[in-house]
């Protein structure tokens, strides 16, 4: 693509996007648009560490649940903002990635995968079961209602959705640009490289663990974000809800299905399988529950099947051929 | 050409020893290559040429021994640290990344000593012009041949920046046309831009040709050095080497 | 005392049956270089199986072994014949991404199905012996857990005598040593992989039945198999069967004595920080070879 035509497409894009609140005057589907961008920005996130990187994270939800709740815990009980409290929940879950990488990268790639799953049980399991946590009254499993304090930006509370469709297409917008910003610059080669032969790349002058390292922290803190910002839009965290596995799966699923390793891949998927789970909802209601994951799982194994690389890569490919077919 | 005594030394090895469990791959091994030599490393294979390799480009630590580069201590450094320093390397195998294209297998070498992406990707060019790959620039490193992916294991290599490159079999593999086109290659590496130089190979037409001076091993241990006369004229080496038919054929 | 007796013969039996799944992941990844991580869900789905069968035809679930081993082989023989060794002949890497991810794919396709079908409501089974137990002094032990530990030891010995002993099971090793040797030697590395995979599953199969007749299944056990069976295999080393023997009955008494002194809770997680340490300390496993 050229880059006028680039730009045009941004531009349209751009125009739509900041324009659609005012378009869409119901609620509901507006809530459609920002589950979209909530997981188009969390699959932007994994990418980092599972496509650049290519690094199996499977338990980046632990993430979306450490930011939920730290963020929540320091509104509820301190009385501090949802913006400051998520970039203490974003170091907190940096570190943990820090931490756990530290120990399992060293190993190979398996291993990463098995570490990410198992912080995302314990800490599951340790928020559970415990009814306060350092202190703060988090009661289990039933997790933790945020109360509403008034409309407020530094609150983060608002009485329609629009304020939050606007906050979330932010960090949408900031989280493509940092993934677009890796991926062009030094970072990138090197993920690139390590994907392929961590060896061969260490000899070229690359701190291999260091720049793991980095990618892991990097999608930690964003994925963290991410959970701040949906505790304060349903205005609860509990652990099946931000602390799931199955929601870890979803993250990682839209990337892989999109293409690992894509700018545009993870968001595609997610633009394209996100909504499904609000429509199987309309459609049959809340008594057939799990239906839209249902999907997602076969979605992922047809995908992985024939066409491994993703759907971005091979459209992208296809294209191509047919343009230099048509000349 | 200087005299040996003028020149600098850029590597010098002493008492290098390395075991792997009981086994004693590098024994004693003691070497020195100067500034803008060509050292040839040769013995049968399991001789201990790689294992040697790979802790002057800091894969492993000698389990004893000391490593000097350019009069600073460097053994045991892990391995990107080698080659910020300026110790480059290629592998036996090759190892290209073969999700990325021949330009950007480059830059990831170019990188280490470039400030902005913009100027190693001027730099890659510029070595893969240089190794002539120039004309394959934008392909997957999957779709080369393996002279081809020979010469990018070069470029990523030259393209750090290197004062001193080991090169682990580049030619192995190669038809005659071709390892006589790496052969070249070597030489202008030394010549043009003054890297010194480390091969491990098997050809020994090749290494007879290239090396100014030549090391070799046998079951880890040094059993001669020396110009590739001195060296193809010892006993020892005669009986240990040259004595079989496979490697006498070239 | 007895009471800390009492865990620790709790603990070995349920141990005894984690081992059980724990080999077949382990079996997997040893020889295939994969890691299954449908293996839990894939047990509930046996678990599911069996149920349907006993409350159907009130078949006695320790003779349902041999009916849900025998499904789940050809299951796992067909998964991997016909899918995992497409997707696997596509790969280059060491360990298959892709397989991963598959799997991954597939237990959440179960998962959520089994969820979208029958429900998040756990169901158990009362047979004959629920409830049963053999009296020895102030030691009461469970009689179907007895019994199924009894099975999941007996068939785990038979699965390390096969591979030490047969043929094929010289075969399946020395492909998990070096599939491309094992390929030169005229080793069919499809079949193995097939068979391999099919006893993998075959092993899940059993253990489901076994767990069936004290244990409540429902649609989300498998995330925390699958996850102990992973603690397991590390702790074992992978494609070691004795280690993950050893694995098993270790983690089964861990989470019954720390269940015991704290609560079931912080058992599980004592279970992870095992995993921790055992990555720090003894990557390879307490049993495992040295990487090549």
């Amino acid at each position: 693509m050229s880059r006028n035509k680039k730009w045009i497409w941004f531009g349209i894009g751009a125009v739509f996007s900041i324009t659609l609140p005012m378009m869409v005057s119901n609620p509901y589907a507006l809530q459609f648009f920002i589950n979209m961008l909530l997981f188009a920005y969390l699959a932007t996130g994994w990418n980092i560490i599972g496509g650049y990187a290519g690094q199996m994270a499977l338990g980046n939800g632990v993430y979306f649940g450490i930011g939920a709740y730290v963020s929540t815990v320091l509104f509820v009980y301190e009385n501090l903002s949802p913006w400051v409290g998520m970039v203490l929940g974003g170091g907190v879950a940096a570190f943990i990635a820090l931490l756990m990488g530290r120990m399992t990268f060293r190993l190979s790639g398996s291993y990463f995968s098995l570490s990410t799953v198992a912080v995302l049980h314990v800490i599951r399991l340790f928020v559970l079961s415990s009814n306060r946590l350092f202190g703060y009254e988090t009661r289990g499993a039933q997790g933790i209602y945020v109360p509403w304090r008034g409309q407020s930006f530094l609150n983060m509370q608002f009485e329609g959705k629009t304020e939050y469709y606007y906050i979330i297409l932010a960090f949408f917008v900031i989280g493509l640009f940092i993934s677009w910003w890796i991926k062009t610059s030094r970072m990138g080669y090197y993920l690139a490289a390590i994907n392929t032969n961590q060896e061969a790349t260490s000899s070229l002058g690359v701190n291999v663990m260091g720049m793991k390292l980095k990618a892991s922290c990097i999608s930690a803190f964003m994925t963290a974000l991410g959970g701040s910002f949906y505790a304060q839009f349903i205005m609860m965290v509990d652990p099946s809800r931000v602390l799931g596995y199955d929601l870890s799966v979803q993250i990682m699923l839209y990337a892989a299905i999109g293409g690992r390793g894509t700018l545009a891949g993870p968001v595609i998927a997610a633009f394209l399988l996100a909504p499904l789970n609000d429509l199987l909802r309309a459609v049959f209601g809340t008594t057939v529950s799990g239906l839209s994951l249902v999907f997602y799982g076969l979605a992922l194994m047809l995908i992985i099947y024939f066409i491994p690389q993703g759907i971005w890569p091979y459209v992208s490919e296809k294209l191509k051929e047919m343009k230099g077919s048509a000349k | 050409m200087i005299a040996d005594k003028e020149r600098r030394t850029v590597l010098e090895a002493r008492n290098i020893v390395k075991q792997f469990g009981g086994l004693t791959a590098v024994n004693n091994v003691s070497m020195h290559v100067n500034e803008g030599e060509i050292v040839g490393l040769i013995g049968a294979n399991g001789a201990g040429k790689t294992t040697l390799f790979n802790m002057i480009a800091g894969v492993f630590p000698p389990t004893s021994g000391r490593i000097s580069f350019m009069g600073q201590e460097i053994q045991g450094l892990p391995c990107h640290k080698m080659c910020r320093l300026g110790i480059g390397r290629t592998y036996q195998i090759v190892k290209p990344f073969v999700n990325l294209s021949v330009l950007d297998n480059t830059v990831v070498g170019a990188l280490n000593q470039c400030k902005d992406v913009k100027s190693a990707r001027e730099k890659a060019r510029k070595t893969l012009d240089f190794v002539g790959l120039g004309h394959r620039m934008d392909v997957s490193s999957r779709n080369l041949n393996l002279p081809e992916l020979k010469r990018l294991e070069l470029a990523r290599a030259l393209a750090t920046e290197p004062k001193l490159l080991l090169l682990d079999e580049v030619m192995a593999g190669l038809n005659p046309t071709d390892s006589g086109r790496v052969i070249e290659l070597v030489r202008r590496i030394r010549d043009e831009r003054g890297i010194t130089i480390i091969v491990i190979e098997h050809v020994m037409k090749a290494i007879m040709t290239l090396s100014n001076r030549i090391y070799v091993l046998n079951q880890g241990s040094l059993v001669a050095d020396g110009t590739p006369e001195e060296v193809s004229k010892n006993p020892e080496v005669i009986k240990s080497y040259f004595g079989e038919k496979r490697y006498a054929k070239n | 005392m007895s009471i800390y007796l009492q865990s620790l013969i709790d603990g070995l039996l349920i141990g005894g049956v984690y081992a059980t799944i724990a080999v077949g992941l382990s079996l997997a990844f040893g020889v295939m270089r994969i890691i299954n991580w449908a293996q839990g869900e894939l047990l509930m789905i046996s678990m599911f199986i069996s149920y349907w069968i006993f409350t159907k035809f009130g078949i006695d679930p320790y003779l349902i072994i041999f009916l849900t081993s025998a499904v789940m082989f050809g299951i796992g023989y067909l998964l991997q014949n016909t899918v995992l060794s497409n997707i696997l002949a596509r790969e280059t890497a060491r360990e298959p991404v892709s397989v991963l991810l598959f799997t991954a794919g597939l237990g959440m396709f179960l998962s959520n199905g089994v969820l979208a079908l029958v429900g998040s409501n756990p169901v158990s089974v009362i047979t004959r012996y629920s409830g049963k137990m053999i009296q020895a002094g102030d030691i009461y032990i469970s009689l179907p857990k007895l019994i199924s530990f009894v099975i999941a030891l007996i068939c785990t010995l038979a699965l390390y005598f096969f591979l030490q002993k047969s043929e094929m099971g010289r075969a399946i090793r020395a492909t998990a040593q070096n599939r491309r040797i094992a390929t030169l030697m005229g080793i069919n590395q499809k079949k193995i992989y097939n068979i391999a995979f099919g006893i993998s599953i075959a092993l899940v199969g059993l253990s489901g039945s076994l767990l069936l007749p004290y244990y409540t299944v429902s649609y989300s056990i498998g995330a925390t198999f699958s996850f102990k069976s992973f603690v397991i295999v590390v702790l074992g080393g992978k494609g070691s069967v004795v280690g993950a023997l050893a694995g098993g009955l270790i983690v089964g008494i861990i989470e019954k004595f720390g269940g015991l002194i704290f609560s079931d809770t912080y058992a599980q997680m004592g279970v992870f920080i095992i995993f921790v340490l055992v990555l720090l300390f003894k990557p390879n496993g307490l049993m495992g070879e040295k990487e090549m």
